[in-house]
């Protein structure tokens, strides 16, 4: 479980989005959470949640392919990293939002509060040092 | 070592290496053997001919990825890209693509199987203007698709060894997955990936040839890395790929195409560039492209500049039938820099839709984008460009100047800018001019014994000399010398 | 005017029962007729879409268009929105007086004259959805006329002011300036939502269209003032066809507004035709602006010039595209455009499409835009002398107001008027800048 993001634990602030079942493995769904869109990914039984709209083009993230820790926005094909919501590849720029995910009881709970990671040339972060795509390649790794 | 500079380019003379019966010879280098598919490093069963056949399916993509032996995540990348290919859209903007028949194209030719054409069948026009533009005799038929093969291994072999040296590596884009696949694996695909629109889609599917540089960090590069070098007809394809990864602080020049008409026989180029220049490293990158008629020379170059790292775009686009290319820089890092550079000229029959794209996502970034344009005859010229500032890119500055000349009556010059500014400390600006070649100017030139004719061809070469200046030399003399031709008859 | 059964929305309306109501009212069948030529064109096209170059970064379908009740008529004549002023001042040195007058009073007094111009802008295959759908729809609007020869002394006014029902209206102006005539024309869309209403409680879409036509040697002074209050969504096409040898001058001011969207078109239909335009887009707290402007050139000698602005603060978005087009008979056409977007503050995002598209050779064209903080130093230097922040800013909005309108020509009453609509909504949004999260788009 993911959820040491965000600043506030409490059940409280996290929202019912559905049941473990209703996610398919390896894909996104669109669900609303205080009236605005966020993508929920399950890949490799994790949960991952970003706001559903793509900082490039505005298209929605939860209609876009998985590729290993990424997801590819079906627009113009940007790979966002699933858990920092930050781009791997171009055209996007900007970090996504992205929201701690809750799994209790076979119920699926996301926060009503997201996370900014830092702008890459804060951080100086480059594209390149993303494994690509997220395959298992160990040449590269996570910096 | 540039004792070829006095010819006039960075080739060698004409009369190297030609055979007993004088057929050229093929060059000699690692693994490029023409004839010998044994060096691709694959075992090809002695039965097993492979046809070049029209039309892409998924087994033909497979079989591509399987010729050149390529490890299993490429053909991955390829068959993904398939797939979005056939599921993407044509651009609805643009130049008129809807004569492109993608049944009609052979996706990949073995070398072997080029057709060549008969120097008989070379349009005079085209001959006429090597001879104008002194192109030397043994690249004239290769220029024109009646030759095969060119060889530059004199000099190309003594500069390698230079850049070896440094570390520098500079090979064709099928080397460079065999040889250095950590490499690519790392790059490919970070700037454009498949999906990013359907030419790039299409080429991350079947490309085969381009170049491949590595730069070192800190190494400079002195000479220009030019691909004519390692050109030759099984390299120079419709669908190249080319990656250039510049390390912290390093320089480097690359050099592709020609002003001589460049005969392709392939009606679709769709190529893929991919700039790679990390922090404080610079990389000027010059195009000069003059395909023959039959060309839609669909392009999707991009660069991302990190910290402190300037990127140059250097584009001349002559020739072709239909032209889409707009090079893009993505400063990513705080004061990084762009500069593009670009210079058409459209006449009968010719669409060149050409442009430039600066997307500032750090502080303190700037961006200078040159671009003229002229269109003659029945030509249509246009330019289509972005300026984009996100939030937070404090301190963003860019210069946008647009310029056009039409010649004639029946030309035509769009331009089609965009600026997206959600950056309060910024400053964008932007100007374009559309004019003829005035009245006044040619008066004035003409009142001092110029003719009507060499008057224009000043004023010409006045307006698209501040790009002209920017290139090596050795093209500048031949573009000068290309305008002087085009030009004839144009004023009227 | 027609008056088909009340609350009938877009989406419930029929082409037969327009018919029906077409002549059940006391309209002449040509005015009939057009109408449902016209409706039939909507339905054939539909609002602009997502794909429309034309519409790219507006999202015209998402704003419940087609769900609003249409106004067809105001009924009864005192809660008429057209409000018109000056007729009395703008007695003539010479010449017939001017005419203005509602446009259902004019089509009852000169039908034969209202023919001839109303619809005029557009040939019917050229007409873009939105206009077509006004055409059908219209509720009612002025037409003013100045005739042959007529020299004003002062500007005519025309005003719509829409009633606080929810109601998709369309109101119709006509301005048609006659051979050698000059006058001066102030036409004004405002309302005035009580500060405390609330986006529920009554929503109104304005699809406006003017029509001006400047005759051969005539010379006409245009004012287009939009001030709306914080909920109205609006689009006006504003469309100009300038004969041989007239001149058109222009001034738009828009404020206000949830989202306003405006079309400027200029027609340099004969030899030396002449527009100067100036237009000013107010982009405050939330609000969502989309100005287009067109300069057509296909005649030979025409001149073109535009000076168009906006000023932007707290969270709002502004679209500026701006078309010269040059078909091949513009021989020694001249066209110039500027644009200029000032941005204030962390929150606004600018977008300038400046475009050309020249087909002729022997032409003078270009354009300039620049978007963003137009001179660091202003703001400093007067916070280094002690004026607060906030002031500084409001100073340095109204020097770029007053420099966009000066660019524009010499100043008239006009752009006198402009300028005090212009700065006064600009300070009093200003004072409201604390609550501009009210008026922010929340993401779909």
């Amino acid at each position: 479980m993911t959820d040491t993001r965000t600043s506030r634990t409490n059940i409280e602030s996290f929202v019912m989005v559905g049941r473990t079942g209703d996610f398919a493995e390896g894909s996104g769904k669109r669900v609303i959470v205080n009236g605005r869109g966020v993508a929920v990914f399950r890949v490799a039984g994790r949960f991952f949640a970003l706001r559903d709209r793509c900082t490039h083009g505005a298209a929605r993230l939860s209609g876009g392919s998985v590729k290993g820790a990424c997801v590819a926005c079906p627009r113009h094909g940007a790979h966002f990293d699933l858990e920092t919501g930050v781009p791997t590849t171009l055209q996007a720029v900007v970090n996504v939002e992205t929201f701690a995910v809750r799994v209790e009881n076979g119920s699926v709970f996301v926060s009503t509060e997201g996370t900014f990671a830092e702008p890459a040339w804060f951080s100086g972060r480059r594209l390149d040092q993303w494994s690509s795509q997220g395959e298992e390649h160990d040449a590269l790794s996570r910096e | 070592m540039r004792d070829s500079h006095s010819a006039g380019r960075n080739r060698p003379p004409a009369h190297n290496a030609r055979g007993a019966g004088n057929e050229p010879l093929t060059v000699r280098r690692d693994a490029d053997l023409e004839s010998d598919d044994y060096r691709y490093g694959f075992h090809v069963p002695e039965d097993y001919v492979y046809r070049s056949r029209k039309g892409l399916t998924a087994e033909r993509v497979e079989e591509i990825s399987r010729m050149k032996g390529e490890p299993g995540w490429m053909l991955e990348k390829r068959l993904e890209a398939y797939a979005l290919f056939k599921r993407k859209p044509m651009p609805t903007w643009g130049a008129d693509l809807s004569a492109i028949d993608f049944d009609e194209i052979y996706y990949f030719i073995k070398p072997s199987e080029k057709q060549e054409r008969s120097w008989d069948d070379v349009p005079d026009k085209i001959k006429e203007t090597f001879e104008r533009l002194g192109v030397p005799e043994a690249e004239r038929k290769f220029l024109a698709g009646s030759g095969a093969q060119f060889e530059s291994e004199s000099v190309y072999h003594n500069l390698k060894e230079e850049w070896e040296d440094l570390g520098v590596i500079f090979t064709d884009m099928d080397t460079a997955l065999r040889e250095h696949p950590e490499i690519v694996r790392r790059h490919f695909g970070r700037l454009i990936p498949a999906g990013d629109n359907k030419f790039a889609a299409l080429n991350t599917a079947v490309w085969s040839g381009g170049s491949f540089v590595y730069v070192p960090e800190g190494v400079t590069v002195d000479i220009p890395l030019q691909a004519y070098f390692r050109i030759n007809a099984k390299n120079m394809g419709q669908f190249e790929r080319t990656l250039i990864v510049c390390e912290p602080g390093s320089y480097v020049h690359y050099v592709e195409g020609c002003t001589a008409p460049t005969y392709s026989a392939d009606s679709l180029h769709a190529a893929v560039v991919e700039v790679v220049a990390l922090e404080g490293a610079r990389v000027r990158y010059t195009t000069i492209q003059n395909w023959s008629r039959n060309v839609y020379n669909l392009v999707t170059k991009r660069a991302a500049a990190y910290e402190g790292a300037t990127v140059e775009w250097v584009d001349g686009n002559l020739g072709s039938k239909i032209t889409m290319k707009y090079p893009s820089v993505y400063l990513l890092g705080q004061n990084a820099h762009a500069e593009i550079l670009s210079v058409a000229l459209a006449g009968d029959g010719q669409h060149i839709d050409a442009g430039a794209k600066a997307i500032h996502a750090a502080p303190g970034t700037t961006s200078s984008i040159v671009s003229k344009s002229i269109s003659k005859g029945e030509g249509r010229a246009g330019y289509r460009g972005l300026v984009h500032v996100e939030p937070g890119a404090e301190g963003a500055r860019s210069n946008v100047r647009c310029d056009a000349l039409i010649l004639g009556e029946k030309a035509r010059s769009d331009t089609y800018p965009y600026m997206d500014v959600g950056e309060e400390q910024s400053n964008i600006e932007h100007e374009a001019t559309v004019s003829k070649v005035g009245d006044e100017q040619l008066f004035y030139l003409r009142s001092r014994g110029i003719s009507e004719d060499e008057a224009a061809l000043m004023i010409v070469n006045g307006f698209i000399e501040p790009i002209v200046k920017e290139l090596p030399m050795e093209y500048a003399v031949e573009l000068n010398r290309l305008i002087d031709m085009e030009m004839e008859g144009s004023i009227g | 005017m027609i008056t088909p059964t009340a609350g009938r929305s877009l989406r419930d309306l029929t082409g037969s029962m327009l018919h029906d109501a077409i002549l059940r009212s006391d309209e002449p069948g040509w005015l009939g007729q057009m109408r449902a030529l016209m409706f039939d064109r909507f339905r054939d096209r539909g609002l602009p879409g997502e794909f429309d170059e034309q519409w790219r970064g507006t999202d015209l379908r998402s704003m419940g268009l087609l769900d609003l009740p249409i106004r067809f008529s105001y009924g009864d004549q005192n809660a008429s929105p057209i409000v018109l002023d000056g007729i009395d001042a703008a007695g003539s040195r010479s010449g017939p007086l001017p005419w203005v007058a509602t446009l259902s009073d004019s089509v009852r007094s000169f039908p034969e004259l209202v023919r001839s111009y109303l619809f005029g802008a557009y040939t019917l295959d050229a007409t873009p959805s939105l206009v077509a759908l006004n055409n059908a729809c219209l509720t009612d609007g002025a037409f003013v006329h100045l005739p042959a020869g007529h020299r004003s002394t002062r500007p005519l006014g025309v005003s719509f002011q829409p009633d606080r029902l929810s109601q998709l209206a369309c109101p119709h102006n006509v301005v048609v300036a006659a051979e050698g005539s000059r006058g001066g024309v102030i036409e004004e869309f405002r309302s005035h939502q009580p500060a405390d209403a609330v986006e529920g409680e009554s929503r109104i879409f304005a699809n406006a269209v003017t029509e001006v036509f400047v005759a051969p040697g005539a010379r006409l002074d245009m004012l287009t003032l939009i001030d709306w209050d914080d909920t109205i969504r609006s689009c006006h096409r504003a469309v100009a066809h300038v004969a041989d040898g007239g001149r058109l001058r222009w001034a738009l001011g828009t404020a206000g507004g949830r989202m306003v969207r405006v079309d400027m078109e200029v027609s340099l239909d004969g030899p030396g035709a002449e527009s100067h335009i100036v237009g000013l887009g107010l982009g405050t707290k939330g609000r969502h602006i989309d100005h287009r402007t067109v300069q057509h050139h296909s005649c030979a000698e025409t001149t073109s010039r535009i000076n168009f602005g906006t000023l932007l603060t707290g969270d709002s978005k502004s679209i500026y595209r701006g078309m010269i087009r040059m078909e091949p008979g513009a021989f020694k056409a001249d066209a110039y455009q500027k644009n200029d977007n000032l941005i204030l503050g962390e929150g606004p995002r600018a977008q300038a499409i400046p475009m050309l598209e020249i087909l002729a050779d022997d032409v003078k064209c270009s354009h300039g835009s620049t978007v963003g903080r137009l001179r660091d130093e202003d703001i400093f230097y007067m916070t280094s002398r002690g004026i607060p922040e906030i002031e500084a800013r409001d100073l340095i909005a109204e020097g770029f107001i007053r420099r966009l309108l000066a660019a524009g020509g010499k100043e008239s009453e006009l752009t006198q008027r402009l300028f005090t609509m212009l700065t006064e909504r600009f300070r009093r949004d200003a004072a409201a800048r604390t609550e501009s999260e009210e008026l922010v788009e929340t993401e779909p």
